[in-house]
């Protein structure tokens, strides 16, 4: 078998070397996407446990609030102290703070008791200034620390200044000391700064509150009594777990964005998968002569299958191989746009400072490859082994793969169908994404499939139509086209798979800016919109102080502010929600869009949530925990459990896990929060938007970074943010469309190679190149169009699939659809013009054949 | 090799084609038959039954001892590898192996060891005065130098028979009579047994016994005055 490998197999595919080429293409893009989407998530997942892990230093419990927005009071601290079993209990802020030049330059800030240096050396950062200097720090309301790489890059020294943009404005800091850019350091990528904990509090904005305590406890000493302990003496909205737990409670945070990568990754590996079973086909029909002869001279035809599957396994390896090269690139390539995604998604900045390698996992991607490449090959090997070795000596290529399509294929397409709308209803029930993502795959698996009778009944109406349009070649192209329906069936599904794919893709973040167009433009109106210019990782702007709000509302031209705060970290029923608190004026009823309650009745609705009486909840709340119009809800808050009626249910945007919308004053009261996230500007119409925005930036642009928008900027900053969190399904389209080209191209050539004699001997009959340049055309238009409405009437409906119902279990948003007709029109055009060059490379190739060469062609 | 009452029909109802229609001969060891008609009368579907390329429709035909007609796929393809050599009108040579794999491959096909390979295809190409082109790609050799290399390539699995296919088909005048005398030649030197097609009346010549088919059945033979009618009695 190696012999035959070597003198048969290794030839034919080195002469082939487009074909060969395009198989080992197949497998190494579904590979290394399969590759790059699991290296990100791992990456991501252990940079994410490393970090929480880091953080938690020798702590055996953490106690705190949420994801620590808020924060809660520090005498929570002294509690925790007063256990006999506490060795140690180490308050902690958190908070970001950005450069005032450069606001998307951000630092994650600890604040710590420096005081308490033995505390300190059990975390894993290490000070590389004169430990005499640090102590200078303390008591300093200004001492930042800074790491080594942070300051190369920006050229500070120590005993420099540090200006920066906080919650309570613009501040200049001094640089007190240097971090090792390892360990916890590390974990951010050196954008990691610590301050003492009462200079953190003041700059946060969070005096007399922490964050976090950590609890170091005796060795020996019974953690699970000491949990229950403190659960019992604390405030009950404080969870007491262990450091594992929080990492766990932040990994489930991201299991749905997981299996949005898993999905796609699915899809790409079917894409591999039916681009190889292409290129097999194609090639096997080429290499059939070839095969025949080795069958007339003795070779048997499970030989020739092994050959074949040998071949496959092969090119698998090859293809795996590369596929795993390329898919750490690709990976290392995605991470910034994927980490940017999820921080916008979550509202939190991540970090992945190194790519986590699992070897096995690459093994087993490698394995699927190579598994992927064998089952794709096998039915063109199959075939090859089994043709009746004196019909292909005489047969016209061409004719070749003039198979009939096989029986059932419209069953087996209805049962595919069907398992998918299963999976669909399975997706909702148990509101899992990984049945959707089964769903979608076997949905695509059945567009291949059903596209073969759809090409064999196409066919039946263009060979009346084509002739009609053009007697000469029309006759002529319609018997090529469809003398193997199957040939033409998986080239338009191909391009169907392509179409439906970028449909789905251009149709999501589509609605998605609509539905927040809906949202911002008409929910939350204003004249101007102040915030920060930084943002806590996504697009939720750094909280602004209470005293902005103040300070705008006496301006001359302003009539009314309202304000907004959102919380996006909220603990509740152990997952992790967004609370909203509004001005009361925005639950006025004639604000409310029609039908902008779900449930509930906004006149009705109004008073209770003015009053702090009631509260509205998102419509993704309500579907995940299934809540409705008169239910209690219950959230933990500093001052103890708020619990309030449900009034209404409404669309929301503020947070993937679903929201909560309740009055501003609520916000205040309850969690003792009075920073705000946006002021939204009302004007009386005395001055002009401009003249407004600039006396807001010369009254307080100096205190604080700020942006002064209108609703159209608003809605363009956050079509912007939609664009970024979309932008890597951006790359994997594209991808899919570079292949899907080749498929097709490789496709139409091989059809112009396989009529290679039919064209010769039409030519000897009297056409001219334009007669032949025009049948390959036509050919090649007539497969696109085919392609382009099965993609149509595929790629619509899934859209709204993929909108109305995947998304709210992988994202957790419920969108309004929106057809994106422009997106549409462009896939679309796109794919024609795809088609189209492919078939002017092809009838380029046909009219340049010598009809000589072409007549005693086998 | 035994044709008993062979039939082989292609197709069925209406558009039914009786291209072999209950036909009998048969071929002694070391004898040079010939099978000559007008086109469409069966020849070529002759070989193919022979060689277990496609299956009679009835009858039997025995090569070697076993009937052809009764074996599997894979068995009639170890046929062709070991007891069968086939040369067809259009050379039928791999287009990228050189005149020594092209004669080797049916060796390797049946997992001969290599040296064992290369001794015999280096035999083979001598018997055909193709040594000097052993390494040479079909596409450089003459119409004529490809079709001496099909012979090799049948000659080297040492068969019980060669059938050839229009063997000269392709070939100018001058090399065909060089083909033809080389097939001769092999049939006198080695005894192995010879069936050729052709419909050229002058190489048919060649053969000791020539068998006319019409329609898939014998018309008449030709052959060495006095040799008992082996046909008529199989056909009983």
């Amino acid at each position: 078998m190696l012999r035959l490998l070597r003198q048969i197999s290794l030839r034919q595919l080195t002469a082939s070397w487009g074909r060969t080429a395009l198989v080992v293409g197949g497998v190494a893009t579904g590979v290394s996407l399969i590759v790059a989407i699991d290296v990100v998530k791992t990456s991501v997942v252990e940079n994410f446990r490393r970090t929480v892990a880091q953080m938690a230093g020798p702590a055996a419990l953490e106690v705190a609030l949420g994801v620590g927005e808020v924060g809660f009071d520090e005498a929570a601290v002294e509690l925790v102290r007063s256990d006999a079993e506490v060795v140690a209990a180490v308050p902690l802020v958190r908070g970001t703070i950005a450069l005032a030049d450069d606001p998307a330059e951000t630092l994650q800030l600890f604040g710590a008791d420096f005081a308490t240096e033995d505390d300190l050396r059990r975390y894993p950062i290490t000070a590389t200034t004169d430990r005499r200097e640090l102590l200078l720090a303390v008591g300093e309301p200004d001492a930042v620390l800074v790491t080594e790489t942070f300051a190369r890059e920006h050229r500070l020294a120590v005993g420099e200044q540090l200006r920066v943009s906080s919650p309570t404005g613009i501040r200049a800091l001094t640089v007190r000391g240097l971090l090792a850019t390892e360990g916890l350091a590390a974990a951010f990528a050196g954008r990691l700064a610590t301050m003492d904990l009462p200079a953190a509090q003041l700059l946060l904005d969070k005096v007399g509150r922490v964050d976090q305590i950590d609890v170091v406890v005796r060795d020996g000493a019974d953690v699970d009594a000491l949990r229950r302990r403190l659960e019992n003496n604390l405030p009950a909205a404080l969870s007491v777990a262990p450091p594992a737990q929080r990492a766990v409670q932040y990994e489930t945070m991201l299991t749905s964005f997981r299996a949005l990568l898993t999905g796609l990754s699915s899809l790409c590996l079917v894409a591999g998968v039916f681009i190889v079973y292409n290129a097999t086909s194609t090639g096997a029909a080429h290499r059939a002569w070839t095969l025949a002869a080795l069958r007339i001279i003795g070779a048997d035809g499970t030989t020739v299958l092994r050959l074949l599957m040998l071949e496959a396994f092969l090119l698998g390896a090859v293809g795996a191989v590369f596929g795993i090269v390329s898919g750490l690139l690709l990976a290392w390539l995605l991470i910034p746009l994927v980490t940017d995604s999820m921080g916008i998604n979550f509202q939190l900045r991540f970090y992945v400072p190194e790519l986590a390698i699992d070897p096995r996992r690459l093994l087993v991607a490698a394995i699927l490859g190579i598994a992927a490449a064998m089952g794709a090959s096998y039915f063109a090997a199959r075939r090859a082994s089994r043709a009746a070795p004196i019909d292909v000596l005489r047969s016209d290529l061409g004719m070749m793969d003039a198979t009939a399509p096989p029986r059932g294929l419209v069953w087996w397409w209805l049962a595919l169908v069907t398992l998918s709308g299963v999976a669909l209803v399975m997706q909702v029930q148990r509101k899992s994404a990984a049945w959707g993502n089964l769903g979608s795959s076997l949905f695509n698996a059945a567009v291949v499939i059903v596209a073969i009778p759809i090409a064999q009944w196409a066919g039946r109406l263009v060979s009346r139509v084509l002739p009609a349009l053009s007697p000469a070649t029309g006759r002529i192209t319609a018997n090529s086209l469809f003398r193997s329906p199957v040939r033409t069936g998986v080239t338009a599904a191909a391009i169907a798979l392509s179409l439906s794919v970028s449909i789905n893709l251009a149709s999501v973040p589509y609605s998605f800016k609509a539905s927040m167009n809906s949202y911002v433009g008409k929910f939350l109106s204003a004249d101007l919109i102040v915030s920060a210019v930084a943002t806590e990782g996504g697009w939720l702007e750094s909280p602004v102080p209470e005293s902005l709000a103040t300070g705008i509302r006496m301006l001359p031209g302003v009539a009314q502010v309202e304000v907004g705060r959102v919380l996006t970290g909220q603990p509740f029923r152990g997952a992790r929600i967004g609370v909203f608190g509004i001005t009361d004026r925005a639950f006025d009823p004639a604000r409310q869009p029609p039908g902008w309650y779900r449930q509930g009745d906004p006149e009705k609705a109004a008073p209770a949530l003015r009053a702090g009486t009631g509260v509205n909840v998102s419509t993704t709340l309500a579907d995940r925990y299934d809540l409705h119009v008169g239910d209690e809800i219950s959230l933990e808050t500093p001052t103890g459990a708020l619990k309030l009626p449900i009034v209404g249910v409404v669309p929301d945007f503020v947070s993937d896990h679903g929201s909560v919308i309740l009055s501003h004053r609520l916000i205040v009261e309850r969690w003792r929060e009075r920073n705000l996230s946006r002021i939204n500007v009302l004007t009386d119409g005395t001055h002009s938007l401009d003249e407004l925005r600039r006396a807001i930036m010369e009254r307080f642009g100096h205190e604080h970074r700020l942006k002064v928008l209108s609703v159209g900027e608003v809605l363009a900053y956050h079509d912007r943010m939609i664009s970024r969190a979309f932008a890597f399904t951006d790359a994997i389209q594209l991808l899919i469309a570079i292949v899907t080209l080749c498929c097709i191209f490789d496709q139409l050539v091989s059809t112009t190679i396989e009529r290679r004699r039919e064209l010769a001997l039409w030519r000897v009959v009297g056409a001219d190149d334009r007669a032949v340049r025009t049948s390959v055309m036509l050919e090649a238009a007539t497969v696109g169009m085919l392609g382009a409405t099965l993609g149509l009437g595929i790629g619509l409906p899934t859209a709204w699939l993929w909108i109305k119902v995947n998304l709210r279990y992988l994202l957790g948003y419920d969108l309004e659809y929106h057809f994106g007709a422009l997106p549409t029109a462009i896939s679309v055009t796109i794919v024609v013009v795809m088609t189209l060059a492919a078939g002017s490379a092809a009838a380029r190739m046909a009219t340049r054949q010598s009809v000589l060469d072409g007549i005693r062609s086998n | 090799m035994v044709f008993r009452n062979v039939t082989k029909v292609f197709g069925s109802g209406a558009s039914a084609v009786r291209a072999v229609n209950d036909l009998s001969f048969s071929l002694s060891r070391g004898e040079f038959g010939s099978l000559m008609g007008p086109s469409g009368s069966g020849k070529t579907t002759v070989l193919h039954l022979i060689a277990g390329l496609t299956a009679p429709t009835g009858g039997s035909i025995i090569v070697d001892g076993d009937d052809v007609a009764r074996m599997t796929a894979t068995d009639a393809a170890a046929l062709r590898r070991r007891r069968i050599g086939y040369i067809l009108q259009s050379f039928n040579l791999m287009p990228f192996l050189t005149a020594a794999e092209n004669v080797g491959m049916p060796l390797v096909l049946d997992g001969i060891r290599q040296s064992e390979v290369d001794a015999r295809v280096a035999a083979a190409l001598a018997m055909v005065a193709m040594s000097h082109r052993e390494a040479h790609l079909p596409n450089q050799l003459s119409g004529g130098e490809q079709q001496r290399v099909a012979v090799a390539r049948a000659l080297v699995i040492e068969p019980a028979i060669i059938l050839a296919d229009e063997p000269t088909g392709n070939l100018d005048r001058a090399a065909a009579v060089n083909v033809m005398n080389l097939l001769r030649d092999v049939n006198e030197r080695t005894g192995v047994t010879i069936l050729l097609v052709t419909h050229d009346a002058e190489f048919g010549a060649y053969a000791r016994r020539v068998l006319r088919l019409v329609d898939g059945a014998l018309e008449r033979i030709d052959g060495i005055p006095g040799e008992p009618d082996r046909e008529r009695q199989l056909g009983k």
